[in-house]
């Protein structure tokens, strides 16, 4: 069954919103963090810019047929959504999800006045700020910089392989990252582990002789916490879902172990590189697709059968889509707005924000039409709490892909 | 001769002006307090030297050390082709099919890309072995220094050489005068580009660098206007680079006259930095930035004031300045004695430095774990430059720097660098170290092993082995709590027979691990 469209029911619901709010939420309503300790979000990554047209194709807009002689995909191959636009075939492990409507796609998601250098653009999805790194931390980091010091976890955030993305950078409260859990440790022999932990637990005992080796006795208390809890979670887990071979797909099942494992991590980061695809691009960006869907397939389903599917909400953005027209070697170029998939079984699934256009455009570019900052807004508001509009500078009305 | 007497008067002069301030003696913690400051942290050897030779006379040597500008070796100073454009490629060949153009702009900018990035991390480790050799390394640190306030970073300007060229500019004024730095940064090429005044044109003036010059290099929030930074940003305009040099195109350029600071004129560039010099905040500014680098994060208002003034009385010159603070009984207040939270490449090079035997550590090995602590040298995370301080103690980089120690400590394999936790990601591992080892990077180890270092220096009880390593190894002094611990470990791995012949190798060994978990204590990430 498909889920009932959502875009007619856009503004009224956003209006609504307020309302929706239910009693799990208390917290959140004295703009107090966490509201909820075991919620997740998971941040995942596309870096190189994703081309949204082959990701959500608008089979449905001719235009579409004629500007994409090499990469187009034919109608009848394509997973419809509706009679407009439909996934790429190459995600039909997330259909399932479709249908039992936890997967919202947001469409023609982007920002204004967009920037086409990979750098800059992915600064300003990181920073939710149009002065990408400039405007000081990511949007991530402050949130969590927002969460008072008694109450945050060293492993509040963490990102698992890959460049450490931006969005995680906070002031206060770092995030952790590594690229395997088993390698995020000091490395001693026991005895060596057994001394370093007295190094810390030591802590108080000369009595603030000097505040800063306190200080830093803490932090070296937390890390060995943070590693401790990482590795364990990593080592002891095991999964219920037949994960991939891919990069991702270890990354995401690392994810589900700290997840399971009592890692009390609130947001989750991955990213997958790739999307560059300038030329031959319907072989690359297929096998992409497929690595993109297998991978969160195994993912949602590892976790519903661990029994944390309500726990988790899944976010995926790249830092712009890809020219409408192709260029002169089977690829496109560095374009603008794209979809957003945010899925998970707390997700209101459904399409969210209308397709952009093919022939109304900017200069041969798909007009934006949902600010992503909305999306980030209603995943504060609506999932793991804080003040989006600091965070976010600025008032960002939620989509209804969260009750 | 003259400079002799001259030095002499000084000294007197100071003794005198002093006399009414209690002057700490300047024993081994205050000689090691001046070399961690104004260097990369010592050795006992280095630090009885200062003791013996005298406060004053170890300032004068620090200050007074023949330097030869712009020495980098040429493997770091090579041109970095622009990168490509199609349009550019069909411009000057016609004939070219599409697919041909885009193919030869793809290997074009792949190259580019390829030896830009290689000789970003080559001149990284030159510029970390530097630190870790310098023989009177406060230039170096003064460096450093201003790589964090003049941020750029080689993610934007996507030119090593114009980034080394940059980093040489900082090191050869690093000593002079501020106006000199302030005045070059402007038309520095890295710079231009980084704050995008390359794009700043009359009639479309970019405000970037007009804005930060004033916010992050010279006045700081709160002490100019809006109308200020419109009106800076049209003088700047048409200061461009051609060529990796300085050019103003003067068809960009408004020779228009502006108003700021209350003063109107047909002001250039080169009159907003007057003018910003001129300001009264921005000695104020600069002395606060050297203080909560070389003194405290936080420095008392009184000593920013005094420094400011300072600073204008010596016109914006730098090692006068430096030289009354490293004399200044303040400096050695013990509040600010080894309270600075060393940033990673500090942390890595104060390591290397000490280590026995010739400092021939691997730069390139520090400045990769920097990298991966979020330190990278010319790539600082943004125009902010590096917050420092308790900053640096994050969970992640907490484990990599006693990870680094132990490499340090005890060798490592080039091949294996990725598997040793220094931090950073898989992909920026394999990147980095592909680079590294193309450049030939090598598996290391140190000269004279810490077992045999202590093994000569004929010492046997695990207490003083202990002392030794906190004495060598530690900028500041060690807390009972830490020294407890060491102790319990010392006694338990280092058997009465420990230093028999039979056991040298396992001695070596369990050495070098001490001396590891010596540099993971809190104490290690102080000086």
């Amino acid at each position: 069954m498909t889920p009932m469209r959502r875009r007619d029911f856009l503004a009224s619901m956003a209006a609504s919103a307020a309302c929706l709010c239910g009693a799990p939420r208390v917290g959140l309503m004295e703009g107090l963090l966490p509201t909820d300790p075991d919620r997740v979000l998971v941040l995942l990554q596309m870096s190189g810019g994703n081309d949204g047209l082959s990701t959500v194709v608008p089979f449905g807009m001719d235009t579409y047929h004629k500007v994409r002689r090499a990469s187009r995909i034919p109608a009848e191959t394509v997973l419809k959504l509706d009679g407009l636009v439909g996934l790429n075939p190459s995600l039909k492990a997330l259909l399932p999800f479709w249908e039992s409507g936890q997967l919202a796609v947001v469409q023609g998601a982007g920002y204004p006045s967009p920037n086409r250098s990979h750098f800059e653009s992915m600064d300003i999805w990181h920073a939710a700020d149009p002065r990408g790194r400039d405007a000081g931390e990511g949007w991530v980091g402050r949130w969590a910089d927002a969460i008072p010091d008694a109450s945050f976890d060293a492993n509040t955030v963490v990102h698992v392989g890959g460049d450490k993305p931006w969005s995680l950078h906070a002031r206060r409260h770092a995030a952790v990252a590594f690229a395997r859990a088993d390698l995020f440790k000091w490395h001693g022999t026991p005895d060596e582990q057994a001394a370093f932990e007295r190094v810390a637990e030591t802590a108080g005992r000369d009595g603030g002789r000097d505040d800063a080796i306190e200080r830093i006795r803490r932090a070296i208390r937390d890390a060995q916490t943070s590693s401790a809890a990482i590795r364990t979670a990593a080592a002891a887990y095991k999964p219920k879902a037949k994960y991939g071979n891919s990069g991702l797909s270890r990354q995401l099942a690392t994810i589900a172990a700290l997840v399971h494992g009592g890692v009390r991590g609130r947001v989750y980061s991955v990213a997958f590189g790739g999307f560059d695809t300038h030329t031959g691009q319907r072989a690359r960006h297929d096998a992409l697709m497929a690595d993109l869907g297998d991978s969160l397939a195994a993912f949602l389903t590892d976790l519903r059968e661990q029994g944390h599917d309500k726990r988790v909400v899944v976010m995926t953005f790249s830092e712009f889509g890809r020219r409408i027209e192709e260029n002169a070697s089977g690829g496109t170029d560095h374009g603008t707005a794209g979809p957003m998939f945010v899925v998970g079984a707390p997700v209101v699934g459904g399409l969210y924000g209308t397709h952009p256009s093919l022939d109304d455009t900017d200069r041969g570019d798909l007009k934006f039409n949902v600010d992503f900052r909305r999306v980030y807004a209603t995943l504060i508001d609506r999932w793991i709490g804080g003040d989006a509009r600091r965070i976010l500078d600025g008032d960002f009305t939620p989509l209804p892909f969260l009750g | 001769m003259l400079r002799l007497f001259l030095t002499l008067l000084w000294l007197v002069t100071i003794a005198t002006a002093q006399g009414a301030t209690e002057v700490p003696a300047f024993d081994a913690a205050a000689a090691e307090h001046l070399l961690n400051r104004a260097g990369f942290g010592a050795g006992p050897e280095e630090i009885a030297e200062a003791v013996a030779r005298g406060r004053a006379a170890t300032v004068e040597r620090l200050l007074d050390v023949p330097y030869v500008a712009k020495d980098a070796p040429r493997f770091v100073r090579r041109p970095i082709p622009p990168r490509t454009t199609r349009k550019a490629v069909t411009d000057t060949r016609p004939a070219l099919t599409k697919e041909e153009a885009d193919k030869i702009v793809q290997k074009s900018n792949n190259d580019a890309e390829a030896a830009d990035l290689k000789q970003l991390h080559d001149f990284r480790t030159w510029w970390v072995e530097r630190m870790i050799r310098a023989e009177a390394p406060l230039r170096e640190k003064v460096t450093l220094f201003w790589a964090g306030h003049f941020t750029s970073s080689q993610r934007d300007v996507r030119n090593s050489l114009h980034m080394v060229m940059q980093n040489e500019f900082l090191r050869d004024e690093a000593l002079g005068s501020f106006r000199t730095l302030l005045h070059g940064i402007a038309k520095d090429p890295a710079m231009l580009r980084y704050l995008d005044n390359n794009r700043n044109r009359k009639g479309k003036p970019n405000e970037n660098f007009a804005r930060e010059v004033m916010e992050l290099f010279s006045l700081g929030e709160g002490n100019y206007g809006e109308n200020d930074v419109k009106e800076a940003a049209r003088a700047f305009t048409g200061w461009n680079f051609r060529n990796d040099r300085f050019v103003l195109d003067a068809a960009n350029h408004d020779f228009g006259e502006k108003t700021l600071f209350g003063r109107t004129g047909r002001f250039g560039g080169e009159d907003v930095i007057d003018l910003l010099l001129e300001h009264p905040a921005s000695t104020r500014f600069v002395a606060g930035r050297l203080l909560g680098f070389f003194v405290h994060h936080a420095p008392p208002t009184v000593m920013v004031d005094r420094y400011a003034d300072l600073l204008r009385k010596h016109d914006w010159n730098i090692a006068p300045v430096l030289r009354t603070l490293f004399n200044d009984p303040d400096f050695y207040r013990p509040e600010f004695v080894g309270s600075r939270i060393l940033g990673p490449i500090e942390f890595g090079v104060a390591v290397a430095r000490r280590l026995p035997g010739d400092r021939k550590a691997p730069g390139w090995l520090v400045a990769f774990a920097a990298d991966g602590m979020g330190q990278s040298l010319l790539a600082p995370p943004n125009v902010r430059g590096w917050e420092g301080g308790d900053a640096w103690m994050t969970s992640s980089s907490l484990l990599a720097r006693g990870n680094l120690a132990l490499a340090m400590s005890d060798g490592f394999d080039a091949r294996s660098a990725s598997t040793l936790g220094l931090g950073g990601s898989a992909d920026a591992t394999n990147r980095i170290v592909g680079a590294l080892r193309a450049g030939g990077a090598k598996d290391w180890r140190p000269e004279i092993p810490v077992g045999r270092w202590i093994r000569e220096s004929g010492l046997k009880d695990p207490e003083d082995v202990v002392d030794a390593l906190c004495t060598r190894f530690l900028g500041v002094g060690v807390s009972d709590a830490s020294r407890d611990t060491l102790l319990t470990y010392a006694f338990d791995v280092l058997p009465p027979d420990w230093d028999a012949p039979s056991m040298t190798k396992d001695a070596d060994r369990r050495l070098a691990r001490l001396l590891h978990l010596v540099l993971s204590l809190p104490e290690a990430q102080l000086g």
